[in-house]
Formats: C-alpha cells, sequence, structure tokens
C-alpha cells in the first residue's frame, strides 16, 4: 500500500461520489416536473377531454382545444361527476341508449392503479388471513399473521407462537393442491376497509397462482391454472363492485390480464407492449367506458375500451417533453449515477444515461489539463489523461481535488 | 507491542468506549419499554398489523446513533494525536509505522464492531420474545445500514482528522459527507437490502484513506 | 570517527520561501551539538527533515549510518526524539506512559526515568496533562533517558522552562551524557546556559548556515571590538570584521580575528585604532555578535 495506490484509489471513488453527486445538484436547480393532463374519455361526446392548467387556472379542454366551463365539465363527463350531477339532480335517467343511475354507475365502477415500485419493492412476509365468510358487514382483524415464503405458518401476536395446528392444516391444503414452496410473491389487499374478501394469490416455486383463503376457518386453496397459460411477471388484486375480477395479471410478454370471476378465466386488455418495470399505469373504469392509462418514460397513452367487449374505441398518444436535464446531460456528462430510482423502492447504485457524445467535451478537458500540466511544468501523465477522456468532469474535479501543490522532488519517504 | 498500542488507545479512550456502550446498552431497555407501552395502548395483535401494514419501524430512532459513535470515537482517539503533532511520537516507536496505524485503527473499529455487534444481538434476541422474526429481520436489515455508516464514519473521521493541510481537511470532510450520505438514503425497512455490498466496498476503501493522511503528514505538507 | 549524523545538500522551501540551500554538517559521535538560531530560522524544520518527518526538496541526511527516508526499526531504537513543547501523550499518568513505552525498547531502563520522577512533586496517578511544562519537561527526558538512545535529538527543550527547570535540565542531560557517550543534537532560541551544554554550536541565519564551530573555539576567539569615537566605513560581504554598530560617542563590531589583525584591517582603511580595545562574550553575546539584534 503506497501513497500512490492510495491517492488513486482517494481519485477514483471522488470520481464515483461526483457522477452522483453532480448531476443531483444540476437536476436540483433545474428541478422539473412533467405532468401529464387529466385526460378521461366522454360518454356524452365519445372523444377525450383534458384538464389543462392555464395561469393556475383549471380548463376543461376537448381534441380541438374547445374549451368549457365548470357547469359544462360535469355534464360532459358524467360518469366521472354523476355524484355531482345527482346533488344537482342533473343525472341523465340514460345515456347512450343505456338506463343510468348512481348505483349501476358505482357497481361498474372501479380505479386500479400499478407501478413499477409496487413490483421492485420487499414487504416483511407476514400478512392477515380474514374469514371471507364472516356474514359480517365489517371484515375483522384476525390476532394472528401468516408467513408463506418458506411455509405457510401462522403466528399468533398474542403470544408471539406459531399456531400448529392452523398453520399446518393451510400448509396441508396448499401442499394437496400441488403448491411448491418458497413462494415467489403474494398478492392481496390486507385492509379491513375492502367491499369483501377475496384472501390472496399467491404465485408458487414453479410459477402456478394460487387463491388462497379462509372460508368458516378452513382453508381454501385452489390453483387458478393462469400459471398454466401465462408466464405470469406481476399480480394485483382489485375489489370490484360487480365482482367481475380477483386481478389484474401481468405476463412477461408485456401483455396486460384481468382474472375473471369465471374461473380465473385471464382476459387479456388491447394494449400495446406494457413494461412492469418502467410504466405506470392506471384503469378507471365506468359503465360504458375503460380509461385505460398507460405512462411509459417517454410517453402516455390513454386508451378508452369498451366496458363490455374490451375492445379500443379511441386512443390518445401523448410525448414527454425532454427537461433541461435530460437536454444536456448527453452533451456534458459521459454516463451518471443515481442511488433512487422512481421505479423501485432499493436504493443501489445505478449507472445511468451513457453518451457518446460527451466525449467531445471530455476530450478538451483531456486537453485542457495536459495545457495546465504542461504550464505548471508538471510532467503529463497519461493515466490522468484518459480517465478525464473516460469520465470527463467527474475525473477532472477528482484530479483538481487531490492535486499536490507541494514541488515534486525527487525525495520519497517511506512508511514502513 | 500489539498490546502497547491496543493499551494506549484503551487508556486514551476507555471512559468515551463505556459512555458509547452505556448508550447502546441503554436503549435495549428503552426499545423493549416502547415497544410494551405500544402494545399495552393498541393490543399486540392490532399493532402487529400496523408495523406491518405501514412497514413501521420502531428501532428507528437508533438511525444516527452509531454514526455518532463512530464519528466521536474517530475524533477523540485521533484529536489527541495531532495536538501538538504528538502522532510523531507514535510514527517514532521502534514498530513498523503503517502497522502502528493499522493497529490503532484495528483498536477503534474492532471495538466499535464489538459494541455494535454485542447490544444489537441482545436486543435482537431480547425483541423477538415479542416480535416474530418476520419483523425484526427487516428492522436489522435496516439498521444494518446504520451500523455500517457508523463503521464508515470512523474510519472518514479519522481520514480528515490527520490530514495535516486545512484546504485538504475541507475537501475531505465534503467527500466524507457525500459518502455518509449514500447510507441514509432508505425509505422503508428493506430497501438499502442490495445497497450492502456497496456499503462494504466503502468500509473496506475508507480503511486505507487514512494511511494517505499519515503518509502526507509523515512528508510534512503543508501550505 | 564515524558521523552520527550527516547532511548533505539540504535544499528546502516552503512555497517560494527559501530555508536553506545546500545545507551541510555532520555531528560525530559522543558530541552535544546546539543548533542556534532565532525564530522561524528553520531550526524545527531540520529535526523534521533529520526524523523523516518532511520530505526536502533536495538532498539526504543520514542518522547513524541509515537514510532518513526510511529509518528501521532498530535506528529508531537508537534515537531518543523530544518534540518541541516536551510534547507527550497527555492522557497518560508517569506509571502509564512508563509501562507503555518500556514494551518498545529491547533494553529499557527504568531507573533512570524514576530517579527523575521521584525529584518531581507529581503523584503516580496524576495525568501528564495537568502537569506544568516544567514536570512534562522531566517526564519527557525521563522516558529519553530509559530508552538509553546512542543519539538524542532535542526539539527546542528549553521552550517554556522556568529558569530551575532549565538548568535541571541541563544538568541532568550534561551528566548523563558525559557519563555514557552520547550524542546528542539539539535545538534551542534560549542561549543562557547553552555554553555549559554544548561542545559545537551551529548558528542558523535566514536562508543559510552561519557557522559551525566547537563552541570553546568561539568562546576564545570570537570578540566585540570597540573604537570610542565613531567612525564610518563600509564592510565587506566576506569581511573579517561583522556586526558593525554606530553609537553616538563609539563604534562596536565583532571579529574572529586577533587585535593585531583587526588593527591592520582598520588601518587599511585609514582609521583611527587607537582606542581600539576588545572584550570576551558569553555565548549569548557571541550569538547577537553573529545574527544582530534584529
Amino acid at each position: 500500500m503506497t501513497k500512490k495506490n492510495i491517492k488513486t484509489l482517494l481519485i477514483l471513488v471522488s470520481t464515483a461520489l461526483l457522477a452522483w453527486v453532480l448531476p443531483w445538484l444540476i437536476k436540483l436547480s433545474t428541478n422539473e416536473a412533467c405532468r401529464y393532463p387529466f385526460t378521461y374519455y366522454s360518454s356524452v361526446k365519445n372523444e377525450f377531454f383534458q384538464v389543462v392548467k392555464e395561469d393556475a387556472e383549471t380548463v376543461l379542454m376537448d381534441q380541438s382545444s374547445h374549451e368549457y366551463t365548470r357547469a359544462e365539465y360535469d355534464s360532459l363527463l358524467p360518469m366521472l361527476s354523476y355524484r355531482q350531477l345527482l346533488k344537482d339532480g342533473r343525472l341523465p335517467d340514460s345515456l347512450n341508449g343505456k338506463a343510468i343511475s348512481g348505483k349501476s354507475i358505482q357497481l361498474e365502477q372501479f380505479y386500479f392503479k400499478y407501478s413499477p415500485r409496487d413490483k421492485h419493492h420487499k414487504q416483511m412476509d407476514l400478512n392477515p388471513m380474514f374469514e371471507s365468510m364472516s356474514g359480517r358487514v365489517q371484515i375483522e382483524s384476525p390476532d394472528d399473521l401468516f408467513s408463506i415464503k418458506n411455509k405457510m405458518v401462522f403466528i399468533d401476536a398474542e403470544t408471539n407462537s406459531v399456531l400448529e395446528n392452523k398453520s399446518s392444516q393451510f400448509h396441508q391444503a396448499m401442499i394437496k393442491r400441488g403448491y411448491k414452496f418458497p413462494t415467489k410473491m403474494v398478492a392481496g389487499n390486507p385492509s379491513t376497509k375492502k367491499l369483501y374478501d377475496e384472501g390472496w394469490f399467491a404465485l408458487d416455486a414453479n410459477n402456478q397462482l394460487y387463491h388462497i383463503k379462509m372460508v368458516n376457518g378452513q382453508p381454501f386453496v385452489k390453483d387458478t391454472k393462469a400459471g398454466e397459460k401465462l408466464d405470469i411477471d406481476f399480480v394485483k388484486t382489485i375489489e370490484t363492485q360487480n365482482r367481475r375480477m380477483y386481478a389484474f395479471v401481468f405476463d412477461r410478454s408485456g401483455k396486460l390480464y384481468y382474472l375473471s370471476d369465471v374461473s380465473y378465466e385471464p382476459v387479456q386488455l388491447p394494449i400495446d407492449a406494457y413494461n412492469t418495470n418502467t410504466d405506470g399505469l392506471s384503469i378507471m373504469a365506468n359503465p360504458f367506458y375503460w380509461n385505460v392509462v398507460v405512462t411509459t418514460p417517454a410517453q402516455r397513452i390513454t386508451y378508452a375500451l369498451d366496458n363490455h367487449t374490451l375492445e379500443e374505441v379511441d386512443r390518445l398518444t401523448e410525448t414527454r417533453e425532454s427537461t433541461t436535464w435530460e437536454k444536456i446531460h448527453p452533451y456534458v456528462f459521459p454516463f451518471y449515477i443515481e442511488m433512487k430510482s422512481m421505479y423501485s423502492k432499493f436504493v443501489y447504485p445505478r449507472l445511468l444515461g451513457w453518451s457518446v457524445k460527451a466525449l467531445v467535451l471530455n476530450a478538451v478537458l483531456a486537453v485542457l489539463l495536459a495545457f495546465l500540466s504542461y504550464r505548471r511544468k508538471q510532467s503529463i501523465k497519461p493515466l490522468q489523461l484518459l480517465l478525464v477522456l473516460c469520465t470527463g468532469l467527474y475525473g477532472l474535479i477528482a484530479l483538481w481535488l487531490f492535486n499536490e501543490k507541494q514541488q515534486e522532488t525527487r525525495n520519497v519517504i517511506q512508511l514502513k | 507491542m500489539t498490546r502497547a498500542i491496543f493499551y494506549k488507545e484503551w487508556i486514551k479512550l476507555r471512559w468515551l468506549l463505556l459512555a458509547i456502550s452505556l448508550v447502546f446498552a441503554g436503549s435495549i431497555p428503552y426499545f423493549i419499554l416502547n415497544l410494551t407501552n405500544k402494545f399495552r395502548f393498541a393490543g399486540k395483535p392490532h399493532f402487529w398489523s400496523v408495523i406491518v401494514g405501514k412497514d413501521l419501524n420502531l428501532i428507528s430512532e437508533l438511525t444516527y446513533i452509531p454514526l455518532l459513535a463512530g464519528l466521536i470515537l474517530g475524533l477523540a482517539q485521533f484529536v489527541p494525536e495531532m495536538q501538538k503533532k504528538s502522532l510523531k511520537l507514535t510514527l517514532h516507536l521502534p514498530h513498523p509505522e503503517k502497522l502502528t496505524i493499522l493497529k490503532m485503527l484495528l483498536f477503534g473499529s474492532g471495538t466499535l464492531v464489538s459494541i455494535f455487534s454485542i447490544t444489537g444481538l441482545v436486543l435482537y434476541l431480547s425483541l423477538s420474545i415479542y416480535l416474530p422474526s418476520q419483523i425484526l429481520v427487516a428492522w436489522f436489515t435496516a439498521a444494518l445500514a446504520w451500523y455500517l455508516a457508523g463503521l464508515a464514519a470512523y474510519f472518514l473521521a479519522v481520514w480528515v482528522c490527520i490530514e495535516p493541510v486545512w484546504k485538504q481537511k475541507a475537501i475531505n470532510t465534503l467527500l466524507a459527507i457525500a459518502v455518509i450520505m449514500l447510507f441514509f438514503k432508505g425509505t422503508s425497512t428493506y430497501s438499502l437490502q442490495y445497497a450492502m455490498p456497496l456499503y462494504i466496498g466503502i468500509i473496506l476503501l475508507s480503511m486505507c484513506f487514512p494511511f494517505y493522511s499519515v503518509f502526507r503528514f509523515k512528508e510534512g505538507v503543508q501550505q | 570517527m564515524a558521523a552520527v549524523i550527516e547532511c548533505n545538500n539540504i535544499t528546502h522551501y516552503y512555497g517560494n520561501r527559501l530555508i536553506y540551500k545546500n545545507l551541510n554538517f555532520s555531528v560525530e559521535k559522543g558530541k552535544i551539538l546546539g543548533l542556534l538560531g532565532k525564530n522561524g530560522t528553520g531550526k524545527t524544520t531540520i529535526i523534521n527533515i533529520l526524523n523523516g518527518y518532511l520530505k526536502p526538496y533536495s538532498g539526504e541526511c543520514r542518522l547513524l549510518g541509515e537514510d532518513m527516508r526510511s529509518l528501521s526499526i532498530e535506528t529508531k531504537s537508537k534515537v531518543g526524539l523530544l518534540l518541541e513543547g516536551h510534547v507527550q501523550h497527555s492522557y497518560f499518568n508517569i506509571v502509564q506512559i512508563e509501562k507503555f513505552y518500556s514494551r518498545f525498547f529491547k533494553d529499557w531502563k527504568s531507573e533512570p526515568y524514576w530517579d527523575l520522577m521521584d525529584k518531581l512533586k507529581v503523584t503516580r496517578k496524576q495525568k501528564i496533562s495537568t502537569m506544568s511544562c516544567g514536570q512534562r519537561s522531566q517526564v519527557a527526558l525521563g522516558l529519553i533517558l530509559a530508552q538509553d538512545p546512542e543519539l538524542l535529538i532535542l526539539d527546542d527543550f528549553s521552550m517554556g522552562l522556568d529558569p530551575g527547570y532549565r538548568r535541571l535540565f541541563v544538568d541532568y542531560l550534561k551528566e548523563y551524557v558525559t557519563a555514557t557517550n552520547k550524542t546528542v543534537f539539539l535545538t534551542s532560541h534560549i542561549i543562557q546556559d547553552m555554553e555549559h551544554l554544548i561542545d559545537e554550536t551551529m548558528i542558523l541565519d535566514y536562508g543559510k548556515l552561519l557557522l559551525h564551530k566547537p563552541t570553546l573555539e568561539i568562546l576564545d576567539n570570537f570578540k566585540r571590538y570597540k573604537l570610542s569615537h565613531d567612525a564610518r566605513f563600509k564592510l565587506d560581504s566576506d569581511d573579517a570584521i561583522q556586526n558593525l554598530e554606530h553609537f553616538k560617542s563609539h563604534t562596536e563590531f565583532y571579529s574572529f580575528d586577533t587585535i593585531d589583525r583587526v588593527r591592520q584591517i582598520l588601518q587599511r582603511r585609514s582609521i583611527d585604532t587607537q582606542t581600539l580595545v576588545n572584550e570576551s562574550l558569553t555565548l549569548e553575546d557571541a550569538f547577537i555578535g553573529l545574527t544582530g539584534k534584529y
């Protein structure tokens, strides 16, 4: 371990730190949040309407940029504003030849949301198993929680001990149905404030999707067979008033399905290829249309799907404008490091934004370094130039941080 | 001679080490009382659900304590060495210089690791009376990053402390702050689990940094 | 006799400020060499270079025959080092610090240390940090004596000591060194008491080594001359006459030369030498004569 070695180490570590800190500071100073306007498909006009912010005032606009008043807004988007319309007594009895009421709208309405962060994060392996047929309106919280990773175990909170009987009952039921531990993922809603309970959907070691719930204190385990039909990537459950579906399922080929109430049959949504690692999804359904919004890093596509046939009725594609940071970084930095990501809750260094264009600046900086060394009568060091050529500003600043001004001498002091 | 070096560090740091140990040992009954209190008010089953549902970490008050401990220990160990440059006395000992510094660092980091691991283990075992491993593993995954931050802070503090030139001290401090910030980026209990290799790498690297300062000290670098 | 310390062509700068250029000197075994100089002339710098705590711009020093840039453990154990201000690990008490150092040296001798400690009015449990400067100097000295090194390097040992402790330090050191044939290299900016101690004197001035001579030679030969009138003349750079000062009623200067030779020099400049007298000097007077008051 010589001084030179440690100095090299320090310069490299500083270069990496700067590749994280510098872009972060720049992003902070040019902070621009990109927001798409709220978009909803009007079942009256049969076209997309958008809520646009203009000088702190929100305006409703159609696709030909015609503006509407607040009162018009409600009646143009009755499925969104039906409660206001009901209150005002303005809700029509029928729409597009279909009788509507507050109740019927509510029945067909649901909201679903998926973010890549749902997939890229880890929770404690403990969940409540509710009684699905309690016969009571309110779902009751159990006194135990279950762990499903390596085997099915119920742990009693009062005594902090495993409930042997219940555990083995469930575990055996799962094994009997062909369930293979360890569990890959479990999906469900641990809230007691939901409409009804359908227990949990668990993906086993063989990528088979099982439905597990507790009915009258007994285990209910069923292979949904969805795993045979799809290569399942991610599952997120949902409760809807009409109990039309159990969950949304993303497969690894970029398709999106819902698991229908009819023997867990997967029903595909006619949307373009979906990437669970980068794309956000939200679905706003009403008796006429599903507004399916897919936000990719580059664009947003809003689909209007027919509620019954799920065929695409209309779509609106909006591309995102690049932020200042996105415009400049390819020319300034050859790459940058982020510890956090909007797509994941996990923290670790990510090397992003590789750009060949920055080599131009890097070359200029390398020449500058050579020139400065020459002027200071210091020897030009090829490795330093290489560092600057590869890492640009990061490397140059790091070199400057550990530049020793003392005259270069022939004398070296050694540590023993 | 290792014993003599350890003896010197022990005489220098024993009261501080006792104080640090007391803080960490004292945190154990505190966390247990805190937990049992919450159990009493909310009921165990309900509170378990809250912990799981809200990703609650009841030992999160520990977050910056190891960091402080590492920082203070590093400074307490090497500020006396820098007063009137008495590190010269240490380096003048008839003992290989790098080995002398390494043994001093080993004493500091070793005691720190011992305090962290012993009190951490006792805390884990005590809490496991009340909570299942599924919760505790999550909590201590988060806490591991805090403990590692304390260890990194120790080496970085020594690095900054021995550096003889004030301008370079300031630069080192800024870099050290940036490094330490990496350890506190977690938002949920498990969010740092993939960062652990990075943290261990940082600690191994930062172990080398103090030697750079010693080299500069030895050369008598001045502004 | 082999040189214990040998420095060749040491040149050093702080930034652009030259401290010295091509400094050469050596110290022989059994000698006590005093490096004297005003504040900021680079006394401590030499000590640092000798011990390898400073990288000089160029040149090399050898300590006990070994290059100062990489002193071996054996050599280090033969060199006793007293830092400026008698710095020692101040969190120890006198028992602990003796215990600590004794483990590092094969030939550790506790008796001289405890002899010295018994003279101090400190308890065994008293921390060094609570001691007076004088007491600390005795602890530092005691440790060096116990180490029993061949070469003692003492940086500004007189700093902060009252006359009693300074005398104690000097007497103890002189007795010890004479009895054991040790070599000592010391620096000081207080010259009092020094003439009893040092065999050789080196005087540093800003940027150069003014003189390196046996102390006795300086005391015997270096004289102050007086002319009882104000004689105006100019000095050459290599003049035998040094440090000319004019007063209202007389003129003073210094020289290593005999009074006859000085008279000749003055007469060559047609200066009246009837009133010329000389007087012997203490080392302190000689130091001022050589370096000036400013």
